[in-house]
């Protein structure tokens, strides 16, 4: 498939976050503040590229010609935990500030459906994508995922200060406006052929 | 905590995709049809029984500094044996729940009630507990899945009830309505309680 | 019984416990749902050929066969075989591929059609699975033409779900292609000809190499050709690769339109088929096709037209009708790129165009069941 293609259907036409519904839980729970859904956008990018670099390598020659598919959802999580244990430690044992206001988001991620949904989204069909078009496809989804983080982030902070009912104030309010971006996004569809 | 209480909390006080908020992606994902939503609820239910209960009964050989990976291993052994299982009997729900069913690992609800619940109490609260939850999912998804199934199809269960060029509201169908759905029904189900309390 | 204190050994000791015996659980439980799982593929499969067929009493699934990527299944009823069903998709669909089932019965008539998967938008594309899909039942692809009615074929398409009507049609047409192609390799068969509509008063365009139709033409044996009468074989000596019979003797009429056949040497080098549209701008159009043994088109020219000069009559000239050499209409999908094809119409000149297209569809039609 052309990597144009991929990139523009997994940021806007397929986005991760507003057609297959993944990662609304931390969506909704995210601060106020831009840097932070940065870095929260930026994590987890980084330990989706690892690990769907390892699980292609893992399909390809290990689960495929062996038929054990099955295994694979127990294979994905395990490494998912995994890497991103490896990850933190590596990233606490640096003596960089930075790194470790990383290490508060993988407590979050690990469990998330953002990171095992892409996972499975990539290798949905077996291994339809090659190497690079699965390096892609990830960069792209999640991606797409950072900007609905950010502008909901920029969202949420105006929606503080309007008069919303009783009842809806909070998740029912921003529900909703993710809700109103998903049928915005939606717009986008049948651009590409 | 009578076995009575601790079963219908998970039902209507503790509802945990009204009231509680977890295990949004499923209640998004899979309610556009009655069906799914049926076989949705069920699978959970099946993997949230099973798991706590295997984890009730090994909770004193699992270390604590590795406990997350052994609640997330025996979570995804129960989740691959529900897929095994559907893909066996219900083909058909298993292919349109697609990739939602792996995902039912990562359903917060049985994280969250593996880390406090099983992990600390006996077997038949736990049980129980699990069960009241797993109903108060599955009927929380068949609740949403009705709603949009009727007015975005027209349908219930896949049967067709409208004429065959009646316009249906389709935005129920489609991503935008499971979250305007969702949100409504949190505001009003939170309201209803809310006022009952007082 | 108090928790296990938590180091090193002991953590690696419980893990390890733990998920062997939970795998052991796994494995003991996909072993058992193995064949189950397998049935229950299988006889969905079943269910989806049951329903595109009349009714059959042998497992299709048995004598499954594979030709790119489309999977073909033989229906069978005691030693006579009822029909053919054939699981074809395409990559056309709003939403990316879909697919779909289609019953052929053994003369290549549609029997009915069903969709398997799609991802077509709800309430539009989606409306495929309804009532829609059932004016292709019955149809024959050879002389229903399997595009939308706005691209100048048969078939209405859903409103506002064009491009989901077209890639259905494009996915019946793979398969049909496909069928005539690797199944029904037809013996040659002299079906009656149409009446020729010609107009005799049209003037022919200088540089179209034939001559004009009012000279004597001496009708070879078995059969008339209906479209158009040439009187010398050279006519052919651009369309077919170098033959050394007369192809206006070796004739015959497939699906009513001419075909001739060139050989050298008692083998077959191309067939020479003239074909019409009714679609040109200003009517019939009829053209001359050559197409090499191997089914890709040789040389394709405009024999008759009534196009605006200049501009429609440009389907004849070099720039227009060259991207036809060489290219197999199996792959080369013969449409104009606005509808969905790969054939860059002549700017300004579209019906001009879509008319060649549609006449050089017919040939390659009537090529295929020519051809043994």
């Amino acid at each position: 498939m052309d990597l144009f293609k991929i990139i523009f259907l997994a940021i806007f036409v397929n986005n991760v976050a507003l057609t297959q519904f993944l990662g609304i839980r931390t969506m909704l729970g995210e601060s106020n503040n831009i840097a932070s859904s940065l870095r929260m956008g930026g994590i987890i990018m980084f330990l989706l590229i690892l690990v769907n670099f390892v699980n292609y390598f893992i399909l390809k020659y290990f689960l495929i010609p062996l038929q054990i598919q099955f295994f694979q959802l127990i294979i994905f999580i395990l490494l998912i935990i995994l890497i991103s244990q490896i990850i933190e430690f590596l990233f606490r044992k640096t003596n960089s500030k930075l790194f470790k206001k990383f290490t508060d988001y993988f407590s979050k991620i690990t469990t998330s459906s953002i990171v095992l949904g892409v996972c499975l989204l990539t290798f949905k069909n077996n291994i339809a994508f090659n190497l690079i078009q699965n390096l892609i496809y990830t960069i792209s989804a999640t991606a797409g995922y950072t900007l609905v983080l950010l502008v909901m982030t920029g969202i949420t902070d105006h929606l503080e200060l309007t008069r919303t009912p009783e009842g809806m104030k909070g998740i029912p309010i921003s529900l909703i406006t993710i809700g109103l971006l998903s049928l915005a996004f939606m717009g986008l569809t049948g651009i590409i052929k | 905590m009578g076995e009575l209480q601790n079963f219908s909390k998970g039902i209507l006080k503790e509802n945990p995709v009204f009231i509680m908020v977890l295990g949004i992606c499923p209640a998004l994902a899979v309610t556009t049809s009655l069906i799914n939503a049926i076989g949705m609820g069920i699978a959970t239910t099946f993997v949230l029984i099973f798991s706590n209960l295997v984890i009730s009964v090994m909770k004193n050989l699992i270390p604590d500094k590795i406990r997350t990976i052994i609640f997330v291993f025996i979570t995804a052994v129960f989740v691959t044996i529900a897929d095994l299982l559907m893909k066996s009997i219900f083909p058909e729900i298993n292919k349109a729940l697609g990739i939602y069913i792996p995902l039912i690992v990562v359903n917060s609800i049985i994280l969250s009630r593996t880390e406090i619940l099983a992990n600390k109490n006996k077997i038949i609260p736990t049980f129980f507990d699990s069960l009241g939850m797993g109903i108060g999912f599955t009927l929380a998804l068949m609740i949403m899945g009705s709603i949009r199934e009727i007015l975005g199809n027209g349908s219930i269960c896949n049967y067709v009830f409208v004429g065959e060029n009646t316009r249906t509201i389709l935005v129920f169908i489609l991503p935008p309505g499971a979250f305007i759905v969702y949100a409504y029904m949190i505001a009003l189900l939170k309201k209803s309680l809310n006022n009952n309390a007082q | 019984m108090t928790r296990i204190a938590s180091s090193l050994k002991i953590n690696i000791l419980s893990f390890s416990l733990i998920s062997l015996v939970m795998l052991a659980v796994l494995w003991l439980v996909y072993f058992a749902t193995k064949e189950f799982i397998k049935n229950a593929k299988n006889n969905a499969e079943l269910e989806k050929i049951k329903s595109v067929l009349p009714a059959f009493d042998n497992n299709p699934l048995d004598s499954a066969k594979t030709f790119d990527e489309l999977v073909f299944y033989t229906a069978k009823k005691g030693d006579s075989i009822i029909g053919f069903a054939c699981k074809t998709f395409t990559e056309r669909g709003f939403n990316g591929k879909f697919s779909l089932m289609v019953g052929f019965l053994p003369n290549g008539t549609i029997y009915k059609t069903i969709i398997l998967e799609q991802n077509e938008t709800p309430g539009f594309g989606s409306r495929m699975k309804s009532k829609w899909h059932e004016q292709f039942n019955g149809k024959d692809p050879a002389k229903y033409n399997l595009t939308v009615k706005k691209d100048g074929g048969d078939v209405d398409a859903i409103s506002s779900a064009t491009i989901s009507s077209r890639a259905y049609c494009d996915a019946i047409e793979t398969a049909y292609l496909s069928l005539m192609k690797n199944i029904l390799k037809k013996a040659d068969t002299v079906t009656t000809s149409e009446p020729s509509e010609t107009n005799n008063t049209v003037e022919l365009k200088k540089d179209s190499n034939i001559i004009k139709k009012d000279s004597v033409v001496a009708a070879p044996m078995p059969a008339k050709p209906a479209i158009f009468q040439f009187s010398d074989k050279s006519i052919f000596n651009d369309a077919i690769p170098a033959f050394d019979n007369d192809p206006l003797k070796d004739f015959k009429s497939v699906n009513g339109l001419d075909i001739y056949i060139g050989k050298k040497n008692g083998v077959i080098t191309g067939y020479a088929i003239t074909s019409f549209s009714n679609k040109g701008y200003g009517g019939k159009v009829i053209i001359l096709v050559g197409f090499n043994a191997d089914g890709s088109i040789n040389n394709t020219s405009l024999v008759q037209h009534n196009e605006t000069q200049g501009l429609g009559s440009q389907v004849g000239g070099p720039d227009f009708k060259d991207q036809f050499k060489g290219k197999n209409p199996a792959l080369f999908k013969l449409q104009i790129k606005a509808e969905g094809g790969d054939v860059d119409a002549v700017s300004g000149a579209t019906f001009s165009s879509r008319a060649f297209c549609d006449a050089l569809q017919k040939a390659y039609y009537a090529f295929l069941k020519a051809k043994k």
